[in-house]
């Protein structure tokens, strides 16, 4: 199965525009827009707890999220532009195969996050800025290979099936 | 073959998820890790619904996933805005005053500036005083409807992923060129 270029570039827009608006609010400090900045840091708010020490810093500013929101999106956005290479080598393809859309997967890429909160939580260790990225950005790499089957497939029944239908109600009502 | 389950339902309460998560002070600190209460509510949307199918009805697809996570995060926008309005009600703005206390303590602990410390303070009291309007119920659910319905969404799929049926393995795709 092929996946459809549609589907692939609405993915990839979604998470360049959104991998750029983290990367917004301090690169506007910089230029002195104070009030965009703050805009998109109160958006980011709902998302995140943008702690400044839990946080990336671009010219002297906090990312709008934190160092593991940060590192899951952008480990996505990597992910996704490294995918359809890939997918294009016969050996790295039949890895992501076996590995896309299964439960296990989604399992064990959450388990660094879990175990350097849950660990940190109990006292065991001091999660760092390094562990925050390193276990977010193992997340963020793996989501594409367990979205992006289900979002084509989504896509496509949702193209096939819902929309044809939906305007077939809308004529029907006329 | 019977004809699949309404998918409201199982949307309602994976929207009531959300709503709870997102509402609760202290319990929504949850969504500080990349929304992840918002994808649970998507997730278990599809959960609820995969239990409703029977060997009679057919399989759960990935556009039932997308469908239920989106539905759940716009139904679980509207609850939420209810609920704040109750808890706000009854404690006043008890999860900003958590949000205050905490964000407090590891200013205390880092020992930042006195500057900065006074502008926090302000900045805090300020919004307290505001209390909630209007204008920031209004905008409050525009933000709501916008991220519960794309990360409910991304719940909705991780849920399929999960929850789909053995023998409905999807393939891993790539591409056209």
């Amino acid at each position: 199965m092929n996946l459809s270029r549609t589907t692939y570039r609405i993915i990839f827009f979604g998470s360049l525009a959104w991998s750029l608006a983290i990367i917004a609010p301090p690169v506007a400090l910089h230029f002195g827009a104070t009030e965009p900045a703050d805009f998109m840091y109160g958006i980011f708010a709902r998302v995140c707890h943008q702690l400044d020490s839990h946080s990336l810093h671009l010219f002297d500013a906090k990312l709008a999220v934190c160092a593991r929101c940060a590192a899951i999106y952008f480990g996505f956005f990597v992910s996704l532009v490294l995918y359809p290479l890939l997918m294009r080598k016969t050996v790295t393809a039949a890895v992501a195969r076996t590995i896309s859309g299964s439960s296990r997967t989604i399992f064990l890429s959450i388990l660094p996050i879990l175990l350097d909160l849950g660990l940190s939580e109990i006292g065991v260790y001091e999660s760092t800025l390094v562990t925050r990225v390193v276990t977010g950005a193992t997340l963020g790499i793996a989501l594409p290979f367990i979205l992006m089957p289900s979002a084509e497939e989504a896509l496509k029944e949702l193209r096939l099936g819902l929309w044809p239908s939906f305007i077939g109600r809308i004529r029907h009502a006329k | 073959m019977q004809n699949k389950p309404t998918k409201f339902l199982a949307s309602l309460y994976g929207g009531l998820v959300i709503a709870t998560v997102s509402s609760v002070p202290g319990l929504n600190l949850i969504n500080c890790l990349c929304c992840a209460g918002i994808m649970l509510g998507g997730l278990f949307a599809v959960f609820i619904y995969s239990r409703q199918l029977t060997s009679e009805t057919p399989p759960l697809t990935a556009g039932d996933g997308v469908i239920l996570g989106a539905l759940a995060g716009v139904i679980a926008a509207f609850l939420s805005l209810l609920l704040h309005l109750v808890v706000y009600a009854l404690f006043g703005n008890i999860a900003e005053r958590i949000i205050y206390e905490i964000v407090r303590s590891i200013l205390d602990a880092t020992n930042v500036p006195a500057e900065v410390s006074q502008m926090f303070d302000e900045r805090f009291r300020e919004a307290l005083e505001r209390g909630l309007t209007p204008l920031f119920l209004f905008f409050s659910l525009i933000q709501d409807l916008v991220l519960y319905t794309l990360f409910g969404l991304l719940g909705g799929l991780i849920g399929y992923a999960i929850f789909k049926k053995g023998g409905q393995q999807i393939q891993s795709a790539s591409p056209a060129p």
